[in-house]
């Protein structure tokens, strides 16, 4: 395979809340069409460092970028723009709008009040469709989820960051967000970034898995290798 | 017959104007949760505004646009310089635009002084309702009003620029993260609610004695309203403006003024003992 080209760099990165400092000068790049998981224990800086790309959290040190663009400093919704998307823990839908209008909001921030929904995402989540009249608030845990991912996607990102995507969620709906999420990897050459509990998940996800502690990176490896060596993998989450 | 109808069209007028100056106070208080203490001073500088180009020359409706846009834009420059900044705290909103309040009454004392001053309505006919004469600029308020609540929940039910202000407000950083300009909403919304202000201010001015302290007269009822009706939904203060200015207007005019202030009160005590959100207590809004 030719190696593509770096789309996110994230370059020396302190960010934390408050007084106390959570990233610790983190750094790695992610190529284009790629997919990364973000393993590690609670508390160890995996949220952090999504929200702190995303613009909710101000860097205070180290560059972050993105298609050649600076994106540290920027608002979240310049970084939207610019063709990252965010789906936090906790799914975060409007509760008391309409999956249709939920699904509109995705596509109107990035292309403006004129937009619709484009078509493939009632293609991908056929659910959606079917209960689009209905109020976010209603849907099953899973059924929220997909409209969180459906959102997101209707913004036609490049990059998507993934935020515990498969809490809450029975095994069942896990394996199908899984598919989903890796299907938008392979055939529509999305980029995304995972936080995940759920080892199972990230390995079917993702390409790579980053391992974090205390704000930093400490390992990284293919999935395919962890998958044949789970010594490895309960090495780095210290289980 | 005659007596009754005029009751039900003073207490109409006097509802749709409670409403028609709510209306501002309402979108900035329930979507954005700031209780604009100045929202007095905006009615007032809207009627100053008409009562200045009238003196000036100018027609009455192009002095009606010209005071709703000059409200919208002070409202604009109001939250810039320091709603912003203080979103979220909540008594710090109060004193702020309090302080506000006074800055705008005592500029207004400044320059045309603590007077009164008046101008005419565009048209001073009578108009033939089922036989008991009705002067039209009342009824002209009362379209203006139903105009200002329709056009208003068009604006935020069914509209693009509706949904995204809707979603700004439900959730600020989801919306942010979705790529919605969440800063121009916020100044788009808290504009839009000074320009109600102003319009209100304009649309009453001709009707009403034009004098530094006119605005209070009708903020307390909108408060009222608010806190009757729920600020959580867009129609709970037309509701509560609804139960306050029938009860006010048709007490007043059977009994006496004193005995509508008492009866208002009581019943705007008594519905927040029961309904502490609001008649209409909306679900989910956090």
């Amino acid at each position: 395979m030719m190696p593509k080209a770096t789309v996110l760099e994230i370059d020396g990165l302190e960010s934390g809340y408050g007084g106390s400092l959570v990233l610790r000068g983190l750094s790695f790049a992610v190529a284009e069409g790629e997919s990364v998981a973000l393993l590690g224990r609670n508390g160890m800086g995996k949220t952090t460092l999504l929200r702190a790309i995303m613009g909710l959290l101000p860097a205070r040190r180290g560059e972050v970028r993105f298609a050649g663009q600076r994106l540290d400093g920027r608002r979240p919704e310049q970084i939207a723009k610019a063709g990252i998307a965010f789906v936090p823990q906790g799914r975060e839908i409007f509760a008391d709008l309409s999956v249709e209008e939920n699904l509109l909001l995705g596509a109107m921030g990035r292309a403006g009040l004129g937009a619709a929904v484009p078509e493939e995402i009632y293609g991908r989540f056929p659910i959606l469709k079917e209960r689009r009249r209905q109020r976010g608030g209603t849907l099953s845990g899973g059924q929220q989820q997909q409209l969180a991912i459906g959102r997101a996607l209707a913004g036609r990102p490049r990059l998507l960051l993934l935020d515990e995507p498969s809490e809450g969620l029975q095994p069942s709906i896990v394996q199908e967000v899984a598919k989903a999420l890796r299907r938008e990897v392979s055939a529509e050459g999305l980029t995304l970034i995972t936080v995940e509990q759920n080892v199972d998940l990230a390995l079917r996800v993702a390409d790579r898995c980053l391992f974090l502690e205390n704000g930093d990176l400490v390992a990284e490896a293919p999935s395919a290798v962890l998958r044949q060596n789970p010594a490895l993998l309960h090495k780095h989450l210290a289980i | 017959m005659d007596q009754a109808l005029l009751l039900l069209l003073d207490a109409a007028n006097y509802v749709l104007v409670i409403v028609l100056v709510a209306m501002g106070l309402v979108i900035v208080f329930g979507l954005m949760r700031v209780i604009n203490m100045a929202h007095g001073e905006l009615f007032l500088l809207g009627a100053y505004t008409l009562v200045m180009l009238q003196q000036a020359g100018v027609s009455y409706w192009l002095g009606l646009v010209a005071a709703t846009v000059f409200v919208g834009l002070v409202g604009l420059l109001m939250e810039e310089l320091v709603i912003r900044h203080i979103y979220h705290r909540f008594l710090d909103t109060i004193l702020a635009t309090w302080g506000l309040s006074i800055a705008i009454k005592q500029a207004v004392v400044l320059i045309f002084g603590p007077g009164a001053q008046s101008t005419t309505a565009p048209f001073t006919a009578q108009i033939d309702l089922f036989g008991t004469p009705y002067p039209a600029y009342r009824l002209f308020i009362m379209g203006v009003a139903l105009l200002v609540v329709g056009g208003t929940f068009y604006l935020f039910f069914r509209t693009r620029f509706g949904l995204a202000a809707r979603a700004v407000i439900a959730n600020r950083n989801t919306a942010a993260c979705l790529g919605i300009p969440t800063r121009a909403f916020d100044r788009a919304t808290f504009a839009y609610g000074a320009a109600l202000a102003g319009l209100a201010g304009a649309v009453m001015a001709p009707i009403m004695s034009v004098d530094p302290q006119m605005g209070l007269g009708f903020l307390i009822p909108a408060f009222l309203a608010i806190l009757v009706g729920g600020a959580g939904h867009l129609g709970g203060p037309v509701l509560g403006a609804g139960l306050i200015g029938a009860t006010d207007s048709v007490t007043a005019s059977l009994w006496s003024p004193v005995l509508a202030q008492v009866v208002v009160f009581t019943m705007a005590v008594v519905a927040i003992r029961l309904f502490p959100g609001g008649l209409l207590k909306s679900g989910g809004r956090r």
